[in-house]
């Protein structure tokens, strides 16, 4: 057996064995073995070195090590997605969200229409802000895997917050089980809390958010952030209220109330448009002309509440992003999928 | 009152490149002035030290680029004469030194900061001369007002409007207070579209006010179509320029011509100010108003959890500090209508620049002249 093979074998038995983190032991004997492939001249396993000691949180080191690969060998996704991995396992996601895009975006082009590369890199997207890219990507790892119920999380959570879509909530709130049947772990519970909530299902979000926390020791310090970070997100949440912004009842509080500057602007307007309708030709017509007015309060209107819904992603989707992604590094190893796009995984017919 | 010799009175003098430097102009502007501004030839504001022969040298000055003879560009030769390039802005600390040691009146500090106005000193120009005199206190909210009021040379409104938020704070509870709230209101309303602005605007009481500014609350008020703005503009540009009009008679005419520009198409300002106000970014206030809705949400997802701080998540942190201030308020998606309303808001700074100093000069002549 190959140290390749070894280094494979314990890097699975680390992941089988995983508790809130990779084995320690076994994890870093994976670490050595592809050390030991790696002299040999394989590309795959100077990746798993790195993703071995990324996985025992050694980020630094194996990002280091993954750059280094990438200058080395130029044409392997691999080494491109475990960055991109690890970035969106890192504590502090947002802040490494751009890296994992732009890796993601290379493995992407270096290896088309692999579902998990989408959906990583949708992910990838969305925590750093550009939606519609997100919402692309999304689609194109639904189109590969109608099944992908991370892909569909994360194209309902865009579809609820930057498209306005109502509907998707339904899809976020009917999610968890099937994706627990799966085998993942209840960070999947906090999409629905959004559903719920964008539903005004009030209670319902309150006991999902209890579902995705609860498997994490209360007051125990390094889960603590995990479990503030989400609760941060779903108070946030609440102040962004049920539904869609500019809608029903919302509107006024949307738009900052009855003294905003949105309703004055719009009762000035109205009043200068009323203006030049009494002063007859007094208003210069080349000037101003009421459809003028009324195609400037259209304009604004318009632009106020595309304005919302990129308002809304960015605190929503991004907020979700911060919670939830270093909840799922903690409670699930990374998929299998992904260790096969590195080609870290044993070839055996 | 005496003061001290200044210390860049030795030989040689910094302007005795020249065989006889100009002290006054000449009229018409002939190509000997023009290249002997050019080199430095001249004895600026207050060469010669701090003295009453050059408080009433800064007046002639001043009367004669107002006089009805004078040269057209005589007013420009004379903004040059600010300043001189080997002394820089020396001749104005020495000035405020002088006036805070008691060795000056403010009156002298006064007729400097009236000449820059007048004259029609550009934002940067107008702002080093005056610079030099915001530590004397006796003169300190003028020459504020000299400094911080401008920013359409350079498009610094927002750094003006920063600038005037912190004088409005310093003066709190004196009887500056309210000029200083009503200048910040008029940059608030005009160039950030700001409705709150226009209440405190209308809240102001004119008659309380300097001449100068009561004439830049009522160009505000002239933007959203108030009756009477434009009577109101015209009777404290009348206040302002009541004093100066013996020593400067050519004053009232060429503001004349100017306030009738700055009035001339009422229609099309308070549509581009509303344009301006439509191009807004209105959306921001949402997340204002989602955070603060949060931050006042009590109700927890358990017992078994403590209560959480009032921070926000990065992702609420990096979305509020996409919003909110002047910058984002001012510089609109609008382009052709924030450009006109700058324009216009230039021109209204520049009008009350000369009517400010009008007013300051007014006030100094009897103490200066007698």
């Amino acid at each position: 057996m190959s140290a390749f093979d070894d280094a494979i074998d314990a890097l699975h038995e680390s992941i089988d064995g995983w508790n809130r983190g990779a084995v320690p032991g076994t994890i870093s004997r994976c670490a050595v073995c592809f050390d030991a492939a790696a002299r040999e001249g394989d590309p795959r396993a100077a990746v798993g070195a790195a993703v071995a000691r990324g996985l025992a949180g050694d980020h630094e080191g194996a990002r280091r090590r993954l750059l280094e690969a990438t200058a080395r060998w130029p044409d392997a996704a691999g080494a491109y997605v475990a960055i991109g991995m690890l970035a969106l396992r890192s504590p502090d996601v947002l802040a490494h969200a751009a890296e994992a895009s732009w890796a993601l975006i290379a493995a992407r082009s270096l290896a088309p229409s692999v579902g998990c590369i989408e959906r990583s890199l949708a992910v990838a997207l969305a925590a750093q802000g550009e939606f519609m890219g997100a919402l692309h990507c999304a689609r194109a790892a639904l189109a590969i895997d109608p099944d992908d119920e991370e892909a569909r999380l994360w194209s309902s959570l865009m579809r609820l917050y930057f498209g306005g879509d109502v509907s998707a909530a339904t899809v976020l709130a009917e999610l968890p089980p099937e994706a627990l049947l799966r085998g993942r772990s209840t960070a999947v519970w906090l999409g629905a809390v959004a559903g719920f909530y964008a539903r005004g299902e009030f209670h319902e979000a309150r006991v999902t958010l209890r579902k995705a926390i609860g498997v994490f020791k209360q007051g125990a310090t390094p889960e603590k952030p995990l479990v503030d970070s989400a609760r941060r997100w779903f108070r946030e949440l609440r102040g962004f209220g049920a539904g869609v912004p500019m809608t029903g009842e919302r509107w006024v509080r949307d738009v900052g109330g009855a003294q905003s500057e949105y309703v004055r602007t719009r009762a000035a307007l109205s009043t200068f448009r009323d203006a030049i309708v009494q002063s007859g030709a007094r208003a210069p017509s080349d000037v101003v002309t009421v459809l003028d007015v009324d195609s400037a309060l259209g304009a604004m209107e318009a632009r106020a509440r595309r304005g919302m819904l990129e308002y809304g992603a960015r605190l929503m989707v991004r907020g979700f992003a911060e919670a939830y992604l270093p909840m799922v590094a903690c409670l699930e190893p990374p998929p299998l999928e992904l260790l096969a796009a590195m080609g870290l995984v044993r070839l055996d017919g | 009152m005496t003061s001290p010799p200044p210390p860049w009175l030795v030989d040689p003098l910094p302007w005795h490149a020249a065989a006889s430097p100009i002290e006054i102009p000449r009229a018409p502007v002939d190509p000997e002035t023009e290249s002997a501004l050019s080199h430095g030839w001249y004895v600026p504001l207050f060469g010669w030290g701090a003295s009453d022969d050059e408080a009433r040298r800064v007046i002639a000055l001043v009367s004669r680029a107002y006089s009805t003879e004078a040269d057209p560009g005589s007013m420009d030769c004379l903004a040059i004469m600010l300043l001189h390039p080997a002394l820089g802005t020396r001749p104005m600390s020495f000035l405020a030194d002088a006036i805070q040691s008691g060795a000056a009146p403010a009156a002298w500090g006064k007729v400097a900061l009236a000449a820059a106005g007048l004259l029609g000193a550009g934002d940067s120009l107008r702002a080093e001369f005056g610079e030099a005199m915001l530590d004397c206190p006796a003169v300190r909210a003028n020459a504020l007002r000299t400094v911080a009021v401008g920013g359409a040379e350079r498009y610094t409104f927002p750094e003006t409007f920063a600038r005037l938020c912190a004088a409005e704070k310093e003066f709190a509870g004196t009887r500056e207070a309210e000029a200083f709230t009503a200048l910040r209101a008029w940059f608030e309303f005009v160039l950030a579209r700001r409705w709150s602005a226009l209440d405190t605007l209308r809240e102001v009481r004119l008659e309380s006010l300097p001449a100068a500014d009561a004439w830049l609350v009522s160009a505000g008020l002239f933007l959203v179509g108030d009756d009477g703005a434009k009577a109101r503009m015209t009777e404290y540009a009348s206040l302002a320029l009541e004093g100066v009009q013996p020593v400067a008679p050519r004053v009232v005419s060429i503001l004349s011509r100017e306030l009738a520009e700055l009035v001339a198409q009422p229609w099309a300002r308070r549509w581009d100010h509303l344009r301006c106000a439509a191009a807004k970014d209105h959306a921001a206030a949402a997340v204002r108003a989602w955070l603060s809705a949060a931050l006042y949400e009590t109700h927890e997802e358990g017992a078994e959890h403590e209560t959480l701080g009032p921070e926000m998540t990065k992702a609420a942190k990096e979305a509020r500090a996409l919003v909110g201030g002047f910058l984002l308020d001012w510089f609109v998606q609008d382009r052709e209508a924030r450009s006109r309303v700058d324009h216009w808001a230039g021109d209204v700074l520049r009008v009350y620049h000369r009517l400010h100093g009008a007013s300051m000069l007014g006030s100094a002549l009897d103490e200066v002249v007698g």
